[in-house]
């Protein structure tokens, strides 16, 4: 592994480590799972590493399969995915949820299909695109729906604020995706419109259920990691909208790594916030 | 200033404002602690005594206002009209300091006032130490600071150093090396070059450090002679200033009666040094990063008074030390640690010290070579808001942790 690589991951691992003694909590919640033995703390637990284990194994062979030209960019995706992926299940609402088994399944293919020979790219990424799209949905009905495990971390004035401000995010998808399909050729096209519907259905059934936190988490995580992916097969195309988008970025904010962090603000104290205790108990610290 | 260096502070100061108000809304809780409400019940009224200055200002607002703020909610009211002046400051400062230093620097200082400015608007909105009279004490220094940097009116430092020991006695601990480090530093800087500025300096220096040394010696030892006679009067204000009536029984006894209740605080020791050790070890990066920047500049320092000077600025922040042992309130001590170090090294850059200014882009340069930066950054926000006791959720979190399985300090 490259040098240069060997220090993001460290880096990554120490940001993990932080998100870890942030957010953990030693607490399972009760949630509607197929098997018993799911709902043990153990096991759960054990379960919540794995998944932490399989998206930083993502982000070594992400990493790996990255063209030099796209390295600062593909870190700075994996580093943008960590915002989200790092700390939402190790809150005591989600960790041990239906959601973290799936990510599992997700995650592994993600690395598998890395690891396979190069040939067939354009098929693999739609195999990918449904897989995410699918799971996600599956998740959304399952969980959500048949197992009412809708959490409401997040409410409903705090996601319209935080929906307000993420306005620039909006933004700069719909300059993203009408660059990506203004250049495209037929075929990519087609793809590039799967993947932007793709990640619509999952959030609005979480809306409609009353969980924003997980509206946030899937409307990120789907477009990042789909898009990583993409740039890790060797999608060119798609890399160059890539920077160019980031060289838009970069003219708007004197900071671009407020682009990735800014997220995090709410996530910590909203979406995870431990800190969303009642008025009443904060005065009564003396 | 160049119109590419103007337009650049435009869209940072827009993109710090919009990140600033993000902050402030997930932090803001709308309530005041009974500590800092009931701060507003002392005034110069029953004689001139310690922290009483927000309270007389208070009463002031007052008695010129046609509506009665002797009430929980203008207590709110009003702390969010000085917390707004705070930030406003704030930005002033920071605008200020990325006017005065040069084009190469900018990005760098621009870093720095992020990082020092969510952890400001963070730690002084969330409902712990919103309205905390720690705001004014760093309205104060911000103030003295842009004078240095900017070197106009220099003198104001002597009345702001004053005003900053009046809203609190711990100043002197806290947040006046910024000023007494800077003032000093100027003195030697000037010496060689302009004896009489260097004089004026220094004494502004002495200045400030005899009249606030003065006034903590008055507010500490001999101003509570006549706490009795009030203290049922004060006592009524505070359970109105309070929410539900609940004020801050400690506070009142200590600062009227001049009760010490110093030993009930003996408890959160064992908190306080379990969570600093956790707090080093976490920020072993920056720790190791900060330790190497100051060795360098101490090293490139030429001279036994350039030496000084730079030792100086690298251990200004030892006049919190007292704080760290005496007292429980490790989270404000480290608020202010970041602020000293933050505020030096920006107003130095500022300054166009060319010692720092070098280090800063050498250091700066190789950190930006690196795409994990931004892990740095996040770090940042999962570290805030400093809290008091506790020094935040995310050391307390894992502190605790610490304690159960391994210390069982506590």
């Amino acid at each position: 592994m490259k040098k240069e690589n060997a220090v993001f991951l460290a880096e990554m691992l120490y940001f993990g480590l932080l998100t870890f003694s942030r957010f953990f909590d030693h607490k399972l919640q009760e949630h509607d799972l197929p098997f018993g033995f799911m709902k043990e703390y153990a096991f759960a637990f054990g379960a919540t590493l794995v998944y932490l284990i399989l998206f930083f194994a993502l982000g070594v062979v992400l990493l790996q399969k990255a063209e030099e030209t796209n390295r600062w960019n593909m870190c700075h995706m994996i580093a943008f995915s960590s915002v989200f992926l790092a700390p939402f299940y190790l809150h005591k609402s989600y960790c041990g949820t239906l959601d973290v088994y799936l990510w599992i399944l997700v995650m592994a293919v993600f690395v598998l299909v890395l690891l396979l020979p190069k040939e067939g790219r354009e098929k693999k990424e739609y195999a990918l695109i449904i897989l995410l799209v699918v799971v996600e949905i599956f998740t959304a009905v399952a969980a959500g729906v048949r197992g009412k495990d809708a959490q409401t971390l997040l409410g409903g004035t705090q996601f319209v604020v935080m929906i307000l401000f993420f306005l620039p995010y909006f933004y700069t998808a719909w300059k993203f995706f009408s660059g990506l399909l203004q250049g495209a050729g037929k075929e990519q096209k087609r793809k590039y419109l799967l993947y932007l519907a793709g990640g619509i259905p999952a959030p609005v059934i979480w809306c409609l259920l009353g969980d924003y936190s997980r509206v946030i988490l899937y409307g990120f995580a789907y477009y990042i990691l789909l898009g990583m992916m993409f740039m890790a097969l060797g999608d060119g195309y798609f890399a160059e909208q890539i920077q160019r988008t980031k060289d838009k970025v970069k003219e708007y904010l004197p900071i671009p790594e407020v682009f990735i962090l800014y997220p995090l603000i709410f996530i910590t104290f909203w979406m995870m916030g431990n800190e969303n205790i009642p008025v009443e108990k904060i005065l009564e610290l003396q | 200033m160049l119109q590419d260096k103007k337009q650049e502070i435009r869209k940072f100061m827009m993109m710090l404002a919009v990140v600033n108000l993000a902050v402030f809304a997930v932090c803001y809780r709308g309530i005041v602690r009974s500590y800092n409400t009931t701060m507003l019940a002392l005034s110069y009224r029953y004689g001139f005594t310690s922290r009483s200055l927000i309270g007389t200002i208070y009463h002031l607002v007052d008695a010129v206002l046609p509506i009665d703020m002797i009430n929980y909610d203008a207590a709110v009211g009003f702390a969010l009209a000085v917390t707004g002046l705070f930030f406003v400051v704030m930005m002033i400062f920071f605008y200020q300091c990325l006017k005065s230093c040069s084009e190469e620097d900018l990005k760098n200082s621009e870093y720095l006032i992020l990082i020092l400015s969510v952890s400001l608007v963070s730690t002084f909105s969330f409902p712990y130490n919103f309205f905390r009279v720690d705001i004014c004490m760093i309205m104060m220094s911000l103030l003295a600071v842009i004078c240095i940097i900017k070197d106009k009116a220099v003198w104001l430092c002597v009345p702001l150093s004053v005003l900053g020991v009046m809203f609190h006695q711990g100043y002197v601990f806290m947040y006046f090396n910024l000023i007494l480090v800077l003032l000093l530093y100027r003195a030697l800087s000037l010496w060689n070059r302009d004896k009489k500025r260097a004089v004026y300096y220094g004494g502004v220096f002495l200045a400030s450090f005899l009249l606030a040394s003065a006034l903590f010696l008055w507010f500490e030892f001999f101003s509570r002679s006549d706490g009795a006679l009030y203290f049922d009067s004060i006592q009524k204000e505070a359970e109105k200033l309070s929410y539900q009536g609940i004020y801050h029984s400690t506070l009142l006894y200590h600062e009227v009666l001049g009760i010490d209740l110093a030993s009930t605080e003996a408890e959160y020791f064992a908190v306080n040094h379990n969570q600093i050790i956790v707090f080093t070890v976490v920020c072993l990066p920056m720790i190791f990063v900060a330790v190497r920047f100051f060795v360098n500049i101490y090293r490139r320092a030429e001279g036994f008074w350039e030496k000084a000077k730079y030792l100086m600025v690298a251990v200004g922040a030892v006049t919190i030390l007292p704080n760290f042992i005496l007292k429980i309130d490790y989270g404000r001590w480290i608020m202010a640690v970041v602020v000293y170090y933050m505020g030096i090294v920006l107003a130095l850059l500022a300054m166009g010290d060319p010692i720092v200014k070098g280090e800063v882009q050498r250091q700066a340069g190789s950190l930006q070579k690196k795409p994990g930066l931004v892990f740095y950054l996040m770090a940042v926000i999962l570290l805030i808001p400093y809290l008091d006791v506790n020094i935040s959720p995310f050391v307390r979190h894992l502190a605790s942790m610490v304690n159960r399985n391994i210390l069982h300090w506590y």
